[in-house]
């Protein structure tokens, strides 16, 4: 019995995937034939063939032209190409934090390149604030003049309540870091900083990488342009255990 | 084929599914517009191996260009224009000089290329078209009366289902049903080639 509603489910869907096929279908059918064919691989393979035989029929098909394979190659083409429309479609303030212990895969590439996990893990953050830093450092230099060696402690205290860390336990991301404005050098920001936890995160994931960094030269350009407060705001990801 | 408005809706839902991040569902484009890309490319392309090319090369750029398609043109409209776009680029290279019919790109969807293709298709390509085709011939020839009529009033004359009804005296729910039973014989034929 249910083998046979099963059926009768399937050939429905069938009926209207031919009824898609003519743009016969009705409005509401629309997104659950697309839905089908996104889920159901067998589902747009029997939609391609179908729509071969109709382009035959309505004399589309050209003899001698094989696009047998036209279809694997663009999408091994599309794999290939960055996540341009996510790119675009992402809000900065809603991207979504990756616990990259949970991507046994990373944990290994980074076992393999580096002896130190912590290192390891800090040291793609690092390298995008401490550019950032540095820059920072000039503009410092030129507005406060000299150096106070507590600075980096104290903008650790700062980032140890900021919402940085708070959004580690929430899905929330590209955050307010914290104000830099005092912090005149990155000296300071040796390996036992980075070991704190509030440096222990790490970009994996190049697209949103690609998009911080863009994010910071422009804010590095119009700070300087505006000759403003600097601010730093970065993506991250929290390094679990 | 179904009206061009009922047509451009399918394809901007899909549209919209992949400027959302869905890769995927371009494939649901390539496989509707392959065959007529493929033919409009043909009077540009004469070499037929680079015809694949070009349409690969056509369909990539729309992919890329497609977070700035607004759908103030039909989709097809759009991707047509690529085409010939892309194919004139590929004849540039070529250092050829552009076919002697130009096709504007709004009448693209209409030209029927074959007229002027050149002839220097492989013997294997031939062969499979022509199965292809004589399989899809047979089994329309051997299909039940109703839906032979069916299937060659909406695939032949282009006759939308409410008209078919008409002639068939029928309701259009059977109408859609007969058209995708003839397409399931043809189907169970044709995947055994393919």
């Amino acid at each position: 019995m249910s083998e046979q509603i099963q059926q009768d489910i399937d050939q429905s869907i069938n009926i209207d995937l031919s009824a898609f096929i003519d743009a016969e279908h009705s409005e509401h059918e629309i997104s659950q034939i697309i839905d089908s064919l996104l889920s159901s691989p067998e589902y747009k393979e029997q939609y391609a063939r179908k729509k071969l035989a109709n382009d035959y029929l309505q004399e589309q098909v050209q003899e001698g032209i094989p696009l047998i394979g036209l279809r694997g190659n663009i999408s091994k083409v599309l794999d290939d190409l960055p996540a341009h429309f996510s790119d675009e479609a992402v809000n900065l303030n809603v991207l979504e934090t990756v616990n990259i212990s949970q991507n046994s895969w990373f944990k290994s590439l980074l076992k393999k390149s580096y002896d130190n996990k912590i290192i390891s893990g800090v040291s793609v953050a690092a390298s995008v604030m401490l550019v950032t830093l540095v820059t920072l450092q000039g503009l410092n230099n030129n507005q406060a003049g000299s150096f106070d060696s507590n600075v980096v402690a104290s903008s650790d205290e700062k980032l140890s309540t900021s919402p940085m860390l708070q959004s580690s336990l929430s899905p929330s991301f590209v955050t307010p870091v914290s104000t830099f404005s005092n912090l005149s050098t990155t000296s300071n920001l040796d390996i036992n900083t980075m070991n704190k936890e509030q440096y222990q995160w790490i970009e994996a994931d190049p697209v949103l990488s690609k998009q911080v960094r863009e994010y910071i030269s422009q804010h590095e350009k119009r700070q300087a342009g505006y000759n403003l407060q600097p601010k730093i705001r970065t993506a991250t990801y929290q390094v679990g255990e | 084929m179904g009206d061009n408005q009922s047509q451009n809706q399918i394809d901007l839902e899909i549209v919209k599914r992949v400027q959302r991040g869905d890769k995927s569902a371009f494939d649901i484009l390539v496989i509707k517009y392959q065959h007529k890309l493929a033919k409009l490319v043909l009077p540009y392309v004469h070499d037929r191996d680079d015809v694949l090319d070009v349409v690969q090369e056509s369909f990539i750029k729309a992919y890329k260009a497609l977070p700035r398609f607004r759908g103030d043109s039909a989709f097809y409209t759009w991707l047509y224009r690529i085409a010939i776009n892309t194919s004139k680029n590929y004849l540039t290279a070529q250092s050829r000089r552009p076919p002697r019919s130009d096709v504007d790109a709004v009448d693209a969807e209409f030209y029927d290329g074959g007229s002027v293709m050149h002839d220097n298709t492989t013997p294997e390509a031939n062969l499979s078209t022509q199965q292809i085709k004589d399989t899809i011939n047979r089994v329309i020839s051997d299909l039940p009366e109703e839906l032979k009529i069916a299937i060659t009033l909406r695939e032949f004359e282009a006759m939308s289902y409410d008209e078919i009804a008409d002639i068939m005296d029928c309701p259009v729910g059977t109408v859609r049903s007969r058209i995708f039973r003839a397409r399931e014989a043809i189907d169970n034929e044709i995947k055994v080639l393919l």
